[in-house]
């Protein structure tokens, strides 16, 4: 590794990295207030320059990349004399209070650090008239007397989330930061993502929350319990509460960024309709009981049932918003403590079209890459997922390499065109706006449209042979079958011209690599394991697969549907993926305990139960199933028949409203 | 709690308010545009900024010769945008509606960039052509790539934008990469107040600035130049429209250039009225649609220039010098000059000089030459001393006069050559009301991005605008102050002599760009000539 010396100690950098960047490695803090590690280098509050030998004029650290032998001295009163000049201008009017309420603030600390006070608005220049304080959003409060135009929200907003809100107008001293619609902030197209309040070094964008209840005493590092990206999250709280939840710069998937969900959506924790103690059914109404009183209830009823009706009467659906062991406890439970294997879980409800197609294809039923890969592909083929609203995470990664990446320091690398999109949804979802091609089919028709494609990959000679001979088999059978698929004759069943077929199937092919994500718009289907096996077969066909940048990569809904499969919430399946077959031995043995040999009841096959009589206990965890399962109707005639009702949930659900029998209020993620 | 109004008035499109980035144009359904969403045509069929013709100048040329015309000025004072020179300073102080043309001359050995404008102009490519035009680029179609680069190299030409920069190492960088798409751009901005020569050098000779782009798009290998023209110059604006079309109808522009196996068109776009977009930088972002803001540098234009692009950007002036070099050779363009300036430059000089106009002398010439024999002297006032690069540059005391027109020698006085515009100021101007008003334009002009010139130079504007409205100078010599109420007590407000001396050291050292260290050079040289006249205004 090349080398540069800083105040006297030779450090190595990686070619391209900042001289802020290298000190910093290097445990040498330059002061700088407009500078970000998740965005471009900007060069503006100019409090990080530096002494490099043989140039004249100090150089701004943060955008001057380090050269092989480079000579850089960090620290000179003349360099701390410059950084206190600057600092006592940007604090020449700056509110005082606001210093005193959050000294944390990076610019706060400056100051403090160097001695500078802010002067106040008579002995200094006027205050402009025209500052924008606002409070209409609901989670953002914005104050721009403490704004320093480090326009580090513009560019935050601009290359992380991808939304381009906050804009600098007007110029010189005259500058201002404001919204794009140039009214309210809620007026504008923002999306709550936090990103600019947790960038801003001042707190002229700050957390309503934070405000109100002050800065955090304690931080908690944690995992986001809403979709399943798996972002990481600091949550900061006090006196039992949580006063603003931010994100964490290191972690390898959300890179410091969040969505709205896990930035903002946390008021629920202390909703006034949560319920917080155990209710039993009582003539009609519920009551409030004891814990003992519920557990010994339930204890009794289950003990029951199973005495003179049989555990195969009990049936238990696990929640994929639950923990690993939480859903563990929850199969081993069923299988041990009642003696039968009826649990299910939502997991293995909405993706298993994915698990069972892509394990078909390729032996394995999960994504085959990682969520780094998105910086790494050249192209990217989005089926059935609406990644801005569903994973915005995973969705601004999107859109960041779509619309292309900011250079480094220096000018190296960035790429100004960006990946290549194709989109393939009936509805025009948001990354259609940013894609070459949107094939809007008509839904239903994903089958004979993802077969076109692979028509004519193969008849443009897009296919990958190589690959091809290598790695799959029965080629010829395939290319029979996909023949029947011209793009020309597939534009009557589907709706989308054969044109754009052909366009998004050379972009594809071309992308090399190229990623593929799909949804429930694919699993959600008759043909929904089909439509997977499609999209492995394009992947398969181009040699998508097994390189950094390509394979094949469902987008799963809750935050742990992985984990609850995994923990074998399943009727056949034990932990670990084991079939309930080969691995009973193993798993009696190791628990000491029996396990049923016959494979249970999934969640479907015990709503036909319910509705035939044949089952007296459900105990549903965290899955509100009168809500969510597809007919109202026969969910209601089969929970109508079904004796005990167990649900556990945070919130009184329409389950447990029209159908509980004991209802069992669980902890938040938080708690 | 209040909501700001999107502002529509003409002053929106005097600030920076074209906020849009290219990956935001990207968002807007335009998928990476990499060339800008009107087509070429369209871009330069687009309105400009248009002037009431009564809309009266702020530029510095204009407040040097304020007592010329007291009213006129006062207007010129509120009238909103804040116009920073018209090009019309030959008559300062100036209006928009002003027609009269400016003296042109050739005070040096040859005649290199002024014969045609000294003959009445070459609007039309006939007459260009009649007088000798397009000789410099068959000549340089002749030859290869390599040898016009070196015939450049030979020159020893300078840029002329201010900086003086080699303009063949420039090029031969441009030329050097390997990049399949490169650009030229004419950085037709000229915005130090005080200058107008290349006004007249594109309203007079377009085919000139054509000629010299299209040598200079053979030279490095790029097919597309981008002509930017501050929007303050309307006429310039429909001459070179004109002259670009008459060029592309005669095979002079477009494809196969002159029947040979070269290609070169070129599009005009103009500014809205901001100072920095005369940095090569933040130009290049307001041509691809983007708030013009300086970036830093590395990377160079040379290298990502023009939507990431290589990119050879050159002065006006600088490229109208290449038809005659690659006519006559660069040797003999070299022969001219003195020290490490060669050649001949083109000055203005504004309406305080008794003989006002726009004269091309050799480099060498004494500044003492400049005003007295060219200009004639002062018109009605005794000289104090002279700008030549407008506000970002030392004033040079009548005591130095013997100083050489050279970038090197003027350095060396703490003065510098800006775009040639040679401003006097006389006794009508106290310095401490000329510092005031080059840091009230500086706080305007500021692009906003850095520190030290954004909040610097308006502290110090303010500061001086309230001891010149306090202390103890003439009334007559009282200036406004911006918005604060000024002392009520009666007490003088000097600038605290501490606070000026750091704010000064920081734009020296910190700023990002030229404009902030333009104006620490301007407060050195108060410093250094004029202690006594400043010194009352300092604590
Ligand atoms: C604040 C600022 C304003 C500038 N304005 C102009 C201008 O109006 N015209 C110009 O030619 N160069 C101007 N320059 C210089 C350009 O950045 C650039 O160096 C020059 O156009 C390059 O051309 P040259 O090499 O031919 O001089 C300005 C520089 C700065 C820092
Ligand atoms: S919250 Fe997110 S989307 Fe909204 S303005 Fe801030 S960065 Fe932009
Ligand atoms: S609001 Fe905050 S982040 Fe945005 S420019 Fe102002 S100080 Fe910087
Ligand atoms: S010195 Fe800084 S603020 Fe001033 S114009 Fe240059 S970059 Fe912009
Ligand atoms: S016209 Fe006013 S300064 Fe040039």
């Amino acid at each position: 590794m090349p080398v540069v010396t800083l105040n006297g100690q030779s450090a190595s950098y990686r070619p391209g990295q900042s001289i802020l960047e290298a000190a910093r490695a290097a445990g040498i803090d330059i002061p700088t207030l407009c500078h970000d590690p998740r965005i471009a280098p900007f060069g503006g509050c100019r409090l990080c320059v530096v002494e490099v030998e043989g140039s004249s004029r100090p150089v701004a650290a943060c955008t001057t990349p380090c050269s092989e032998g480079m000579k850089v001295t960090t620290h000179t009163p003349e360099l701390e004399e410059y950084r206190r000049t600057l600092l006592s201008l940007l604090a020449d009017g700056y509110p005082p209070e606001a210093i005193a309420r959050h000294p944390d603030k990076a610019f706060h600390k400056y100051l403090a650090a160097y001695g500078v006070a802010p002067i106040s608005v008579e002995c200094g220049s006027l205050l402009p008239p025209d500052v924008f304080c606002d409070a209409t959003h609901p989670y953002i409060h914005v104050d721009m007397r403490q704004c320093i135009y480090c326009q580090r929200c513009v560019r935050i907003c601009e290359e992380l989330q991808g939304q381009f809100v906050w804009k600098p107008w007007y110029r010189g001293d005259a500058i201002r930061i404001l919204p794009d619609q140039g009214t309210t902030l809620l007026e504008s197209s923002c999306v709550s993502c936090g990103a600019c309040v947790d960038t801003c070094p001042t707190g002229a964008l700050e957390d309503q929350t934070l405000l109100l209840r002050g800065e955090p005493e304690h931080w908690t590092r944690t995992t986001c319990p809403y979709c399943g990206t798996g972002c990481e999250m600091n949550v900061g709280t006090r006196d039992g509460r949580i006063t603003t939840i931010r994100p964490v710069l290191d972690a390898p998937v959300s890179k410091g960024h969040l969505c709205v969900k896990g930035r903002y959506a946390h008021a629920w924790i202390e909703s006034e309709d949560r319920i917080t103690v155990p209710l039993l059914r009582a003539e009609g109404d519920w009551r409030k009981v004891s814990w003992e009183e519920a557990v010994g209830f339930i204890a009794r009823r289950f003990t029951e049932i199973m005495k003179t009706e049989g555990p195969e009467r009990i049936g238990v659906v696990a929640s994929s918003r639950a923990t690993n062991e939480e859903n563990y406890l929850a199969q081993k439970f069923t299988r041990v403590v009642l003696g039968t294997n009826n649990v299910d879980g939502c997991a293995r409800v909405c993706h298993t079209p994915t698990a069972a197609g892509m394990k078909m294809t390729l032996g394995t039923g999960a994504a085959t890459n990682s969520f780094d890969d998105i910086e790494r592909a050249h192209a990217f083929l989005i089926c059935g997922a609406n990644p801005t609203e569903n994973h915005p995470i995973v969705g601004a990664r999107i859109k960041q390499a779509v619309l292309g990446r900011p250079p480094l320091p220096g000018g190296e690398g960035g790429d100004e065109g960006g990946a290549k999109l194709v989109v393939i949804d009936p509805r025009e979802i948001e990354l259609a706006r940013y894609a070459d091609v949107h094939l809007q089919l008509r839904p239903g028709t994903n089958v004979p449209l993802l077969n076109a494609l692979a028509c004519a990959i193969i008849d443009e000679g897009l296919a990958d042979e190589a690959f091809i001979a290598e790695r799959t088999k029965d080629f010829d059978a395939f290319r029979k079958f996909v023949a029947d698929y011209a793009p020309a004759k597939v534009a009557g069943i589907t709706g989308v011209d054969a044109s754009l077929i052909r366009q998004a199937a050379r972009i594809y092919a071309n992308g090399k690599p190229s990623m593929c994500f799909h949804g429930l718009g694919v699993t959600e289907h008759l043909q929904g394991t089909e439509g997977v096996m499609c999209l492995v077969n394009l992947a398969l066909l181009t040699g998508n697969i097994g390189k950094p940048g390509s394979g094949v990569n469902p987008l799963r809904g809750q935050n742990n549907v992985q984990g609850c499969a995994h923990m074998g919430c399943d009727p056949g399946i034990l932990t670990g993926g084991v079939a309930l077959k080969e691995g009973r031995a193993l798993f009696e043995s190791v628990w000491g305990a029996p396990v049923p040999t016959e494979s249970g009841l999934n969640l479907m096959e015990m709503m036909d139960a319910a509705a035939a009589g044949k089952l007296s206990a459900l105990w549903l965890i965290g899955y509100d199933i009168y809500f969510t399962l597809a007919n109202e109707e026969s969910t209601r005639r089969a929970l109508e028949k079904i004796d005990l009702v167990v649900v556990q949930d945070m919130f009184m659900n329409e389950t447990a409203r029209r159908f509980g029998t004991v209802f069992l209020p669980a902890a938040s993620p938080f708690e | 709690m209040k909501a700001p109004q999107h502002p529509e008035s003409i002053e929106s499109c005097y600030h920076l308010v074209a906020p849009t980035s290219r990956r935001q144009q990207a968002a807007a359904g335009h998928k990476v545009p990499l060339t800008p969403a009107l087509s070429p045509r369209e871009r330069e069929q687009a309105a400009a900024v248009q002037l009431a013709p009564e809309h009266g100048c702020r530029g510095t040329a204009c407040f040097a010769a304020r007592h010329r015309h007291p009213a006129r000025w006062a207007k010129a004072e509120r009238d909103k945008p804040r116009v920073y020179c018209m090009g019309r300073c030959y008559v300062a102080p100036a209006t928009a509606g002003e027609t009269a043309r400016p003296h042109v001359e050739v005070r040096s050995p040859q005649a290199i960039l002024l014969a045609n404008l000294v003959d009445g102009g070459a609007r039309q490519l006939d007459i260009y052509l009649a007088r000798g035009g397009y000789r410099g680029l068959e000549r340089a179609l002749l030859r290869s790539r390599q040898e016009v680069v070196g015939e450049v190299l030979d020159s020893q030409l300078r840029g002329r934008g201010g900086a003086g920069f080699p303009s063949g190492v420039k090029m031969r960088a441009v030329a050097a990469n390997p990049s399949p798409v490169k650009y030229v751009v004419a950085n037709g901005d000229e915005g130090d107040p005080g200058s107008f020569t290349d006004r007249f050098l594109m309203e007079d000779d377009p085919f000139r600035l054509i000629e010299a782009m299209s040598i200079a798009g053979y030279a490095v290998g790029a097919a597309q130049g981008y002509i930017y023209l501050r929007c303050e110059y309307p006429e310039a604006r429909a001459i070179l429209l004109e002259a670009l079309s008459q060029a592309r109808s005669r095979g002079f522009l477009g494809e196969r250039v002159l029947s040979r196996d070269f290609s070169f068109d070129i599009q005009l776009v103009s500014g809205h009225g901001s100072y920095v977009c005369g940095e090569e930088t933040a130009l290049l972002r307001s041509i691809e649609g983007r708030r013009p803001e300086v970036m830093p540098r590395p990377p160079f234009p040379t290298d990502k220039g023009l939507f990431g692009k290589p990119t050879l950007l050159l002065n006006i002036e600088t490229l109208c010098n290449l038809p005659w070099i690659l006519e006559h050779g660069g040797e003999a363009y070299c022969a001219l000059g003195y020290n490490k300036s060669r050649g001949t430059k083109a000055l203005s000089l504004p309406s305080l000089f008794r003989k006002p106009g726009i004269y091309e002398v050799e480099f060498g010439t004494t500044l003492a030459t400049i005003v007295e024999e060219i200009g004639g002297g002062m018109a009605d006032g005794r000289l104090v001393g002279v700008m030549p690069a407008g506000p970002m540059g030392g004033i040079v005391p009548a005591s130095l006069l013997a100083t050489p027109l050279d970038f090197e020698a003027l350095r060396a006085v703490g003065g510098n050559l800006g775009h040639g515009g040679i401003v006097a100021i006389d006794e009508h101007t106290s310095i401490p009301q000329l510092v005031h008003h080059i840091f009230e334009f500086a706080a305007d002009e500021s692009c906003g991005k850095c520190t030290p010139c954004r909040v610097g130079s308006r502290r110090l504007a303010d500061a001086l605008a309230r001891a010149l409205a306090d202390c103890s100078l003439s009334p007559g010599e009282r200036v406004g102050v911006r918005g604060s109420p000024s002392s009520t007590d009666g007490g003088t407000h000097p600038v605290d002599r501490g606070q000026w001396k750091s704010i000064v050291e920081a734009l020296a050292q910190t700023s990002l760009c030229g404009l902030g260290v333009g104006l620490s050079e301007l407060a050195n040289s108060v410093n250094r000539y004029f202690q006594k006249e400043f010194s009352p205004c300092l604590s």
